[in-house]
Order: structure tokens, then C-alpha cells, then sequence
């Protein structure tokens, strides 16, 4: 019965055994072939230093409230118009930017550098320690989407710091798996096997061998991610579960914006738009780096 | 095969119970503010301080004054023999087993509303985009995919309204009970699954149409209508039915913000407002049946791969 094909289901979520191995050079050659790509990273580039710079950029504060001027349309004055309170939505969307790129990036750097830890340890020792985390890992991935988050900020309450604690806990297991598959796939190869005969200790040989020959694939993950958890994290803003009121934020400027869409739809609209924006970005760049670095495609991005 | 459900029914009853048990301990983890908030929500009048006694009151009738452990498998005990998930804090008198229960069926009805959306338009736009790759058309519905991935869902929702509600009126702004209802709602929440499965149908037609009794099947001078729907698709869909059971969760997941905009009177629904009113019961049990549905519906699509693809066995 060699023939047949046999599914372990609880491996299906992993990555093929292939390692993404790519040299520098081969890396720019390959960005350099494509323009569309080199033009995401310029806009991204351009966000970031907008987000940066937004207490320069921005033609108002975007705290002021002046309610004379609420709701209006779009004009030379307020490039996006003004949001139902008066405040110039230009400048809020670009304070939203800040606050959406921060928490972003800094949840999913700790989830990306704590899941590939766990999940080196996981697939270099095997065994017990293995299965244990493992399992773990299987319990969280049991929580779909924002629920586990959604969880933890209703017990904690909303905040910048919960929100990224809650967003950081419920990601970090995905990173886990994917980092366990890859250690996996490459700690039997000829240059760990010297290593370990070398009597090199343990933790050098994770974090010199192992680690670096099997982390690409978790930083494009990572890339995609990034546009996951905006979205999330607009999500739980929402919902009035993530960003406190009085910080601008994408999400949340919905939530308020959404009793004024029949009068102001622009309160909508806008930070919408910027959302769309930014995620976009990362899944084109996300999609791009899978294609340069030959991941198999589609298969990252099963959650 | 009988070994293996066994196992695998057996893991799935272990993961709901651990899921519950880190529900539960995560919103139990605030000692004494629970009778707090319980008076503030259940007692009119109450304004600064709520009395020893009344908080006393209120955790000797839900027990609260036994270590969390206690009171976590009393609740579990409950649930198990007697189907009971306690009671709700602020809804007196009202069992969670009632308000769920209530609740499950619009959610459920909402769920199968958009998984025949994402497979009605994603499978044969799939299949659509494999038989014209790289063509114009093809290109325009991946640019479209990417596009439609990146949208926020519960935005997408606002958008529809806006459209269809407030401009053109053509669909309700939100309520439940009539087809026109779920229109909306099942849209806004199939969208990003469906731009999914459009690109993984595609991927995995391409990957079958370059097969070798693919080729020979052409070579035969079948038709290749015929080729397509009666010998490529099989294969190609296997991929494509882990990704609904995994988009499943997702779908769950977005349900909640998605019910909360239309007053969808379903799961989510009832999660965000036990939330707002810290109704530990309701958001546990919540949780726990969003939780079971999701690991249900993929225990059932472990299974039919061997329906689908009888080569397809269990260790």
C-alpha cells in the first residue's frame, strides 16, 4: 500500500519541509525584476516616516475639537474633510497611522521572537518537551481568529499595553508551529549533525544553526502578519475593547464615525480607507517575498 | 480507522475542555471585583459604593468565595452531567444554557449563509482563473483578491449599509427574521474567505492540470469541459476543504463584530454585550461554544478526506 497517501491532520498547518535559502544578492536581483514590489516598499517606506513625523505633518491637532466646523466635506483646508466633532480627519488618519503601526509591529515582533523560540526548543529536543508544547501550541490555535484576544482585553480592560499583551499571547503560537516545522525539517542535516558531534552546547546550536537557517519563512509569515493585526487590532478598537478613547486610532475612529454614516459618511470612509491602505501593502509585499524566496505558495498563510 | 477516530474524538473532547478550563481561569482572575460589578449591573440605585453586605450577598449566591479551581469544575461538573452552564449575573434567573441556546441558531443560520457564499463564487472563479491563467481576466480577479483580503471586514459591513441601505434602500440597515436580512451580514463576512479560496482553487487546479492523467486524459480526446469537471476537480479540492474548515474558525470569529453591526441576535452578539456588562458566565460559555464549533467543524473535514479521496487513509 505504498501508494497511498496518508494525512496526519495535525501536521497539516506545517510547512513543506523545503527551507527558504536565499543569498543577499539574489535577494536585491530578484526585488530589482520587480517593480511593483519596489513600489510598495517606497510607500511603505513613505507610511512609516509619515508616521513617524506625523507631529510635524499634520495641519491640525488632532485632538481640537471645533464643532463649529464638524462634518465637513472634503476641501483645500481639511484634505479629508472633518470628522463629527470637527477635527480634521487628514490629521487624525495620520495620528490613526502612528498608533496602528506601533502596536502592529511591536506585538508582532514579541510573538515572532518568543513563538520561533518555543518553537526551536519544541523541534531540536522532540520528546516530552515536544509534545507538551505542542500541545499547548494546538490549544491556543484551538481559539479562532480575535476570540482569544477578545477574551484577554475582556478580563483586562482596553489599553495600549493589554492590547498588545492580548494580541502578542494570541499570535505567538503560530509562530511556534511554523519555526517547530522548519527545525524539524533541517535538524538532521550534515552541518547541525557536526555541530552537535562537535559537543557545541545546545543553545549555540540553536541560536547559530538552527535559528538562522530556519527563520525565513517565519519572517515572511511575520510580513503577512503585520496586516493581520491591524486589521485585528482595528477590529478590538471597534468593538471599544482595544485603544482607549482619547488616542487616535483607525478602528475606533470607525466605531465613533459609525452613527454619523448617513449624515457624515466621510467619518467612515476615511479611516477605512487608510486600513485598506496599509494592509494592502503588507499582503503585496507579503505575496511578493513568498515568490522571491520560492515558499510554497498559499500555504503560509493558513492560519 | 477505528482507532484513529477514537483518538482523534477523544483529543477533541480534551481540547474543549482545556479551552474551557483557560477561558474560564483567564476571566476569573479578578478576585472581588466580581460581586462588585454584578451589583452594578443587576441593582438600580447603586452609585459609589456598593456594601460589604450586598457583595457578600451576591458571592454566596454565585459561590464566588470558593477557590476558582472549585468553582471551575462545580461549572464543568454542571456542564457535563447535567448540561447546565450556570447562570447568567446580570440576566436573573436566566440559565446561559437559555441565552446560548437562543443565540446559536441565528449564528448558525448566519455561518452556513456565508459558507455557500464562498463556495458558490470562490470554487468556480477558482477554477475560472486556473483555465485562464495569466489571461486579463485572470489577473483582474487576483488583483481583486488581494484588494478584498485587505478590506476590514466589519468596514466592508458600513460600506454595504451605506450602498444598499442608506442610498440605494434597497436592503434593511440591520434586524433579523427576514430573507432580506442576512443578506448583508453574510456578505460583509464572506468576503475574505472567498478571496481565499479563489486563489487556493486556483493554485491547486493549476497543480492538477499538470498531472500526467491529465495530459493523457486530453491526449485520450476528451473533452476538456469534461476533463475539468469530471476528473481535475476531485484532486484540486481536497486543499480547498482544510481551508473552509480552517476559515471556518475565522468566520466564527468575525461573526462577532459583524452580528454586533447588523443586530444580529447570535453568538457574537451576545459575547460583546456580556462583555460590556462583565457577565463572566455568559462570556466563558460563549467562548467555550464558539471554541467547540470551530474544532467540530474541522474534526468533520479530517474525516470526509477519506470520503473524498478514498486513497486518502488514517494512521
Amino acid at each position: 500500500m505504498s501508494e497511498d497517501v496518508i494525512i496526519r491532520p495535525k501536521t497539516r498547518w506545517m510547512l513543506p519541509a523545503k527551507t527558504a535559502d536565499i543569498s543577499k544578492n539574489r535577494l536585491y536581483r530578484e526585488i530589482a525584476k520587480r517593480p511593483g514590489f519596489q513600489v510598495c516598499l517606497l510607500l511603505l517606506g513613505i507610511l512609516v516616516v509619515a508616521a513617524i513625523f506625523a507631529p510635524y505633518i499634520s495641519p491640525y491637532d488632532p485632538e481640537a475639537i471645533s464643532v463649529k466646523d464638524k462634518n465637513q466635506g472634503i476641501s483645500s483646508a481639511h484634505l479629508f474633510g472633518t470628522d463629527f466633532l470637527g477635527r480634521d480627519l487628514f490629521s487624525l488618519t495620520l495620528w490613526g497611522a502612528r498608533t496602528s503601526l506601533l502596536i502592529a509591529s511591536i506585538s508582532v515582533a514579541i510573538a515572532l521572537i518568543f513563538g520561533s523560540a518555543v518553537g526551536c526548543v519544541a523541534g531540536y529536543y522532540g520528546g516530552v518537551v515536544d509534545e507538551v508544547l505542542s500541545r499547548f501550541v494546538d490549544l491556543l490555535l484551538a481559539f479562532p481568529g480575535i476570540i482569544f484576544a477578545l477574551a484577554l482585553l475582556a478580563f483586562m480592560g482596553a489599553g495600549i499595553l493589554n492590547l498588545i499583551i492580548a494580541i502578542t499571547l494570541s499570535q505567538w503560537a503560530i509562530y511556534a508551529r511554523l519555526m517547530r516545522g522548519q527545525v524539524i525539517s533541517i535538524k538532521n542535516l550534515e552541518y547541525v549533525q557536526s555541530a552537535y558531534t562537535a559537543g557545541l552546547p545546545d543553545s549555540r546550536i540553536m541560536t547559530r544553526h538552527l535559528f538562522p537557517n530556519a527563520v525565513m519563512p517565519v519572517l515572511i509569515l511575520s510580513t503577512i502578519d503585520i496586516g493581520h493585526v491591524i486589521l485585528s487590532v482595528a477590529g478590538l478598537s471597534f468593538l471599544g475593547l482595544g485603544i482607549p478613547p482619547g488616542i487616535p486610532e483607525w478602528g475606533s475612529m470607525i466605531g465613533a464615525g459609525k452613527e454619523f454614516l448617513r449624515t457624515a459618511p466621510l467619518n467612515v470612509i476615511v479611516p477605512g480607507l487608510a486600513i485598506t491602505f496599509v494592509v494592502l501593502i503588507f499582503n503585496y509585499l507579503g505575496e511578493g517575498l513568498r515568490d522571491i524566496l520560492d515558499v510554497h505558495k498559499d500555504q503560509v498563510n493558513i492560519e | 480507522m477505528h482507532y484513529y477516530l477514537i483518538k482523534r474524538f477523544g483529543f477533541l473532547v480534551l481540547t474543549i475542555i482545556a479551552a474551557s478550563a483557560l477561558a474560564y481561569f483567564m476571566l476569573h482572575a479578578v478576585p472581588g471585583e466580581t460581586a462588585e460589578n454584578v451589583a452594578r449591573h443587576t441593582i438600580v440605585g447603586i452609585e459609589d459604593d456598593v456594601s460589604e453586605l450586598v457583595k457578600a450577598e451576591i458571592s454566596s449566591k454565585y459561590n464566588l468565595n470558593d477557590p476558582i479551581w472549585v468553582q471551575y469544575t462545580n461549572w464543568l461538573s454542571g456542564l457535563i452531567f447535567h448540561g447546565d452552564l450556570g447562570s447568567s449575573y446580570v440576566y436573573k434567573d436566566t440559565s446561559v444554557m437559555t441565552l446560548i441556546s437562543l443565540a446559536l441558531g441565528p449564528t448558525i443560520i448566519l455561518a452556513i449563509a456565508s459558507m455557500l457564499i464562498v463556495i458558490v463564487v470562490g470554487i468556480p472563479l477558482g477554477m475560472y482563473c486556473a483555465v485562464h491563467e495569466n489571461r486579463p481576466s485572470d489577473l483582474i480577479v487576483r488583483g481583486a483578491t488581494i484588494l478584498s483580503i485587505s478590506f476590514p471586514s466589519f468596514w466592508l459591513a458600513l460600506m454595504l449599509i451605506l450602498v444598499f441601505s442608506l442610498t440605494l434602500d434597497l436592503l434593511p440597515v440591520a434586524g433579523y427574521g427576514t430573507p432580506a436580512n442576512i443578506v448583508l451580514p453574510a456578505v460583509a463576512l464572506a468576503l475574505h474567505p472567498t478571496a481565499v479560496v479563489i486563489r487556493i482553487v486556483r493554485t491547486s487546479m493549476l497543480e492538477t492540470l499538470g498531472q500526467q492523467y491529465i495530459t493523457f486524459a486530453i491526449a485520450k480526446g476528451l473533452s476538456f469541459g469534461h476533463i475539468l469537471w469530471n476528473h481535475a476537480i476531485k484532486n484540486a479540492l481536497i486543499p480547498v476543504l482544510t481551508l473552509l474548515g480552517v476559515y471556518f474558525g475565522n468566520l466564527l470569529a468575525g461573526t462577532v463584530i459583524i452580528e454586533n453591526i447588523f443586530a444580529w441576535p447570535g453568538i457574537g452578539n451576545l459575547l460583546i454585550s456580556s462583555v460590556d456588562a462583565r457577565d463572566i458566565p455568559v462570556v466563558t460559555s460563549c467562548i467555550v461554544v464558539i471554541v467547540a464549533m470551530f474544532l467540530i467543524v474541522n474534526f468533520v473535514v479530517d474525516l470526509s478526506y477519506h470520503f473524498i479521496d478514498p486513497r486518502i487513509r488514517y494512521e
